[in-house]
């Protein structure tokens, strides 16, 4: 099982990696100079368009409407860098282990909110 | 693949405009916006001046800053060289505009349909022209042309023709529509002196590579690296005491 | 219930007369901007005094654009300040930190809605950028690493530095209990979790630290990268933007902290040398900034080339004189100003908002001279000169734009401490 420590790794090499496959991979190529439509295009102008009108109610048609996701290289993007930052958040919500010894209540500054947050935290008991 | 390009002879050129008339009714473009403009331009000072003419349509540059800062891909280059804006795709930033060194895009400040010269609804040009097509349902420009990626797939992409919507940027397309089914542009095609020529600049039988062999050519603002696709032919850029004979009217 | 709010720190849930007053009145210039943008999107942007270049001689990105460039270069300020705070051991700046942080985030909502009131279709605008963005446009940067990464970046940062005082608000008894709790997520300032967080943000720093840069840099290519533009091809343009950003968002920070320090009376914790370290940073990007005016003003009046030529007179003393002198000035009194308290060691919290209101005018009017001359005097075709004097519509809608960040800035200081409560506020 994953860790805080291991989750947070995970998140930034996926978060890095969704950066570049978006950048180099499936956003629009970068020309020196811009010499044909290829350049102004996201990469994967996918054929799922037809593919999808063929199977357009059947369950098979849901992996490629997933695959749809592929021709909005930004967004794939804008995920990647908000899945590092996130890391950040995961790393310090997150429990060290599956105990509370951690966080004793005496060197603690707040004793009086500890047993209702330790029920209202959304990172507390997970 | 043909390599379009535009030869313009200078001295040719008697500043009749009658291009841009063409274009305007070709490309139904609206009030004020002149894809294709011809200044007249004042070289020197009184009495030693010399008045001369240049068309300016878009240059089509090879190099074309427009296309590089289009953040969405809508305004792009076609292998034949034709540079073309997605008028559907376009999302009015403007970027390209100021990127331009040339000043040849035009947006469209407000709804086309309310800023061209006649009111086509109006009952009495209606009477006039005997309910006759009015020049922005022309069907050809409705047409989608462009191909979205080199080599065919995909949807073809919306191009010809200006006039379409509030807020996007258009410009020249060498008119596509025409070219397409092979025929010259519209200036082109109405030029009386056949001062503007277009064709295949790899064809060397083409009007085209004849007239350029023939004369010495530049083209506009060279030195910043666009490579454009249209040459010049006779005459000279302009240069630090070019003015245009409006601005010098204004100035006395 | 009253008594619980009565002991709330920095006035929390406290709807002050002048409160109130202020909030109303925000939402008045709110309402006139929304109006305005109501009739640029209905009528398109020929509301607006832009026009395009070339034969309708006008400019085409005008007091919008500005203002992006001014919102993002503001939303300097948070990030830097937690940088120092966390890189450099700075902790005099601790104070400031949080309201440095939500300018960040605030001024980039409203650079985000200023690039919106720029764009001639909005809605479509926000769905193709998310599809087809392409990173060879300068604006690809603009988009994901200013507006969602940075924005993003230093909402994170905002989240987790506020998660000790929200775990403190959330032991009085108010209607917002609930949002502290779960901001706060099982918070309880052990020595475990204190640790932790250093660690984190410290970490967070290192990482926003360069996205900063890049950032603002991203904006300085969208002119510096283009040759079509007299006097914006430039190498110094995305250094230049930095700077500029840190001036005018120091500068902003010292008048919403002077402002609070006011407010609040909170004079111990807000004391002078949280102003002096202000007042110092600033006082040395004015003069980074100085030295790249002078150098950009050299490099293209010296090679003489008539576009260039053309431009810096219209500048020096032609259409734009009246902005170019006083922004020039309003950044050498604060230097002046600045120098002057540096070298006495006598702060004085009035001198330095001053500068702050001044250079922040001068960041407004050098924005200005960036983006909008270059279109009316910089074609390259002898166009002639054109002219742009923005309407009623443009300056309603930067007016809301300020109005809004200015609400959202009031609103949140009535549900959050804008201070993190010292270590014994929790005590009553």
């Amino acid at each position: 099982m994953l860790m805080r420590r291991g989750k947070t790794l995970a998140m930034l090499i996926s978060g890095f990696s969704l950066m570049v496959v978006s950048y180099f991979f499936l956003a629009a190529p970068w020309g020196f100079p811009p010499s044909s439509v290829v350049y102004s295009n996201p990469r994967v102008v996918l054929v799922t368009p037809t593919l999808i009108s063929l199977g357009e109610y059947s369950f098979l048609a849901w992996p490629l409407r997933v695959l749809e996701i592929l021709t909005w290289p930004p967004v794939i993007f804008v995920l990647g860098v908000m899945m590092v930052f996130l890391s950040a958040v995961v790393y310090e919500l997150l429990p060290e282990k599956r105990s509370y010894d951690a966080r004793l209540p005496q060197q603690a500054g707040l004793k009086q909110t500890q047993t209702e947050s330790q029920v209202r935290g959304p990172g507390g008991t997970s | 693949m043909p390599r379009y390009g535009m030869v313009i002879d200078l001295d040719r050129c008697m500043g009749c405009r009658a291009c841009m008339e063409a274009c305007k009714v070709e490309n139904n473009t609206p009030m004020a916006i002149l894809w294709m403009y011809v200044f007249r331009f004042e070289d020197g000072e009184y009495p030693n001046t010399h008045i001369w003419f240049m068309p300016r349509p878009c240059m089509h540059c090879d190099n074309a800053p427009c296309v590089k800062v289009c953040p969405v891909g809508a305004r792009f280059k076609r292998e034949d060289g034709l540079v073309l804006t997605d008028y559907d795709r376009c999302i009015g930033c403007r970027f390209c505009e100021v990127a331009c060194p040339y000043g040849v895009n035009y947006f469209n400040w407000k709804d086309p349909k309310k800023n061209y010269y006649l009111d086509w609804d109006d009952e009495d040009l209606n009477r006039v022209t005997n309910g006759a097509v009015p020049p922005y349902k022309n069907p050809d420009l409705e047409r989608r042309y462009s191909e979205e990626r080199a080599g065919g797939g995909g949807q073809l992409r919306t191009t010809a023709g200006g006039g379409h919507y509030k807020g996007v940027i258009e410009k020249c397309t060498f008119c596509v529509h025409l070219v397409e089914r092979g025929r010259y542009p519209a200036c082109v095609d109405n030029c009386p002196v056949r001062a503007l020529l277009f064709g295949d600049l790899d064809d060397p039988e083409s009007e085209v590579s004849k007239r350029l062999k023939k004369k010495p050519h530049f083209r506009l603002l060279e030195e910043y690296g666009t490579e454009p696709r249209v040459y010049y032919v006779g005459g000279h850029p302009p240069g630090a005491e070019t003015h245009q004979l409006e601005e010098v009217i204004a100035r006395v | 219930m009253t008594t619980q709010i009565e002991k709330l720190p920095y006035g929390i849930g406290r709807l002050t007369a002048g409160w109130s007053l202020l909030v109303g009145l925000l939402l008045v210039f709110i309402s006139l901007g929304a109006y305005a943008y109501y009739r640029q999107f209905t009528e398109g942007e020929v509301v607006t005094g832009l026009r395009n270049i070339g034969t309708m001689g006008g400019a085409t990105w005008g007091l919008y654009v500005a203002f992006v460039i001014y919102f993002v270069g503001v939303s300097f300020a948070g990030i830097t300040v937690a940088a120092l705070i966390r890189l450099l051991n700075l902790s005099h700046l601790r104070p400031v930190s949080r309201m440095a942080e939500l300018l960040t985030i605030i001024s980039l909502i409203l650079a985000a809605f200023s690039i919106l009131a720029d764009l001639g279709q909005p809605l479509r605008g926000i769905v193709n950028l998310l599809r087809y963005a392409r990173p060879q446009s300068p604006f690809f940067g603009t988009f994901t690493l200013v507006i969602s990464g940075y924005l993003f970046a230093s909402l994170v940062y905002f989240y987790l530095a506020g998660r000790r005082d929200a775990a403190l608000m959330a032991q009085y008894e108010t209607p917002f209990r609930w949002f502290y709790r779960l901001w706060a997520a099982g918070y309880q300032d052990t020595p475990a979790e204190r640790e932790r967080h250093r660690r984190t943000s410290f970490w967070l720093a290192i990482a926003i630290l360069p996205l900063l840069v890049t950032a603002h840099s991203t904006l300085g290519f969208v002119f510096g990268l283009q040759i079509g533009r007299p006097a914006w091809f430039s190498a110094l343009q995305a250094p230049a933007f930095v700077i500029m950003a840190g001036v005018s968002g120091v500068g902003l920070l010292i008048i919403i902290a002077a402002v609070l320090r006011r407010i609040l009376n909170e004079r111990e914790h807000l004391s002078v040398a949280v102003f002096q370290w202000l007042g110092r940073f600033l006082m040395v990007l004015i003069l980074a900034y100085l030295y790249f005016m002078i150098v950009e003003l050299l490099t293209s009046t010296y090679t003489g080339h008539h576009h260039e030529v053309r431009l810096t007179q219209a500048m020096l003393w032609g259409e734009y004189a009246w902005i170019y002198w006083p922004s020039v000035t309003s950044l050498l009194i604060p230097v002046v100003l600045l120098i002057r308290q540096a070298l006495t060691h006598q702060w004085r919290i009035g001198l330095l908002v001053a500068s702050g209101v001044l250079v922040n005018l001068a960041a407004v009017g050098k924005r200005y001279l960036i983006v909008v001359p270059s279109q009316t005097q910089g074609s390259l075709l002898p166009y002639g000169s054109g002219s742009y004097v923005p309407t009623w519509v443009e300056y309603s809608i930067v007016l809301g734009l300020f109005a809004l960040g200015a609400l959202l800035y009031a609103l949140f200081m009535k549900l959050f401490p804008i201070m993190p409560i010292p270590e014994r506020g929790g005590e009553h």
